[in-house]
């Protein structure tokens, strides 16, 4: 059998409901062969025994949490793609996610073809990189720039802005797109090079030679897409998580404290605010990372109005994947 | 980014105008936190003429909110909408600021507690 014919075996663990209604999309290609389990202990159980492709865990299971599965699951099989499902909007389960260090972190309410999107980039790590595997054109009309200037974060993030006003959006995405735009892009350029504390002053900084970030940006009927790459790769799932765990959780008691009449500064943190802006204003929300490499974070605009039928927020929000060498 | 300072009694406003980002925002904190003291410790910042504020320019408002504090005064934001809204929205840190339509309405707000302790 070759690459292309071979089954991939997917394990589905969760309420049977949600297992069988995965059973029914995957098996629409022939190549996925599912097993279904409702318990963590069966899961674990076939992970041992069963040639696994790909696992998709619920984070409602039974008799323990998702992450928890998924966490004793890599302790057999720690490069085994896996998903976790969840209805609960990505802040909720934030905290569980950086405890358990677990990053794919998808909707349940994911479009059909989105889950097959996902599927199909984790089951070849080749497709987690590069703009053109996450919209559909072809690479020529994808526009690039080169940042090596401070300088030149507010000429890109004008270029970026001027793409995005073509195209049929309302005015607040626009405006959104270009805030999670400026943050990320100001992050990476800032802080993959050692410059935190530059960032913190606002001083302008030139990156040493041969340092840059490549930004790339363009659209295709469905999504307007950037991608914002810096080639140090020092970022990590658990830096990540942890940034957004804090300052997601930060701003829940600082509310709680708003609410009973407390001081609220005390929880207020300094950092985070740029991924916690992406990751609220973006449709769909990648970072990827090879190690020491590379890193390139991907994020996503939808162009077609919110779905007044799914939830606010239920869109597909992948935290982190690391290629390892 | 430019900024305007104005007096009126005890209360300073300062006229924020352009885009607060990062390279302008460290000026924002650093020149109004300088005009501060226990005696000018209400404030209120005009946002009417702001184009647009990112993480670092709220950061900013922050540091001036908690430096007030320390001093036992207060901040109010003004003229807050379009991109500004959006970004404390996106931030969710929209609650912690006092937040008014206008100048006179934060001006009376500044005067009722001064009433208040008076009384």
């Amino acid at each position: 059998m070759t690459e292309k014919t071979r089954k991939h075996k997917v394990l589905v663990a969760g309420p049977k409901i949600l297992c069988e209604s995965i059973k029914r999309i995957l098996e629409k290609k022939p190549i996925y062969d599912t097993i279904l389990v409702e318990e963590g202990g069966e899961a674990e159980t076939i992970i041992k025994t069963e040639n696994l492709s790909l696992v998709i865990v619920s984070m409602n299971l039974s008799n323990m949490n998702g992450f928890a599965l998924i966490h004793r699951m890599r302790e057999y099989h720690s490069h085994l793609p896996y998903i976790l499902l969840t209805s609960s909007h990505i802040s909720e389960v934030i905290g569980l996610a950086h405890e358990y260090d677990v990053g794919y972190i998808i909707s349940k309410y994911l479009k059909e073809r989105d889950l097959f999107n996902i599927i199909h980039k984790l089951l070849n790590q080749n497709k987690l990189f590069g703009l053109e595997n996450y919209i559909d054109v072809q690479e020529k009309h994808i526009s690039s720039y080169e940042i090596t200037k401070s300088k030149q974060l507010s000429e890109v993030s004008q270029l970026v802005s001027k793409a995005v006003d073509t195209l049929s959006l309302d005015s607040t995405l626009k405006r959104t797109v270009r805030l999670v735009f400026d943050e990320m892009v100001i992050n990476a350029y800032y802080h993959a090079h050692g410059f935190g504390e530059e960032k913190k002053k606002g001083l302008e900084i030139d990156l040493p030679e041969s340092k840059k970030i490549l930004v790339q940006w363009g659209n295709d009927r469905d999504k307007f897409a950037l991608s914002i790459s810096d080639f140090e790769g020092t970022l990590s799932t658990l830096k990540v998580l942890k940034t957004l765990s804090d300052v997601i959780q930060n701003n829940e008691k600082m509310l709680k404290a708003i609410q009973v009449g407390e001081d609220p500064l005390p929880y207020l943190t300094e950092t985070g605010r740029g991924f916690q802006i992406a990751l609220d204003g973006a449709s769909e929300f990648y970072v990827n990372i090879i190690p020491n490499q590379l890193t390139q974070i991907l994020i996503l605009f939808s162009l077609s109005p919110p779905d007044p039928s799914k939830p606010a927020g239920q869109s597909l929000k992948l935290i982190e994947s690391i290629q390892s060498n | 980014m430019t900024i305007n300072q104005r007096v009126h009694d005890d209360i300073l406003i300062f006229d924020v105008t352009g885009d607060i980002s990062i390279h302008h925002s460290p000026k924002l904190s650093q020149d109004i936190i300088q005009k501060m003291s226990p005696d000018k410790n209400k404030v209120i910042v005009n946002l009417k003429e702001a184009s647009y504020i990112d993480s670092s320019g709220i950061g900013s408002l922050i540091r001036i909110l908690t430096t007030l504090k320390d001093l036992g005064g207060t901040l109010k934001l003004i003229h807050i909408s379009g991109q500004i809204l959006e970004a404390f929205t996106l931030t969710r840190l929209i609650n912690l600021f006092q937040i008014y339509n206008d100048e006179k309405t934060a001006i009376d707000s500044f005067l009722e507690i001064k009433n208040k302790q008076n009384i």
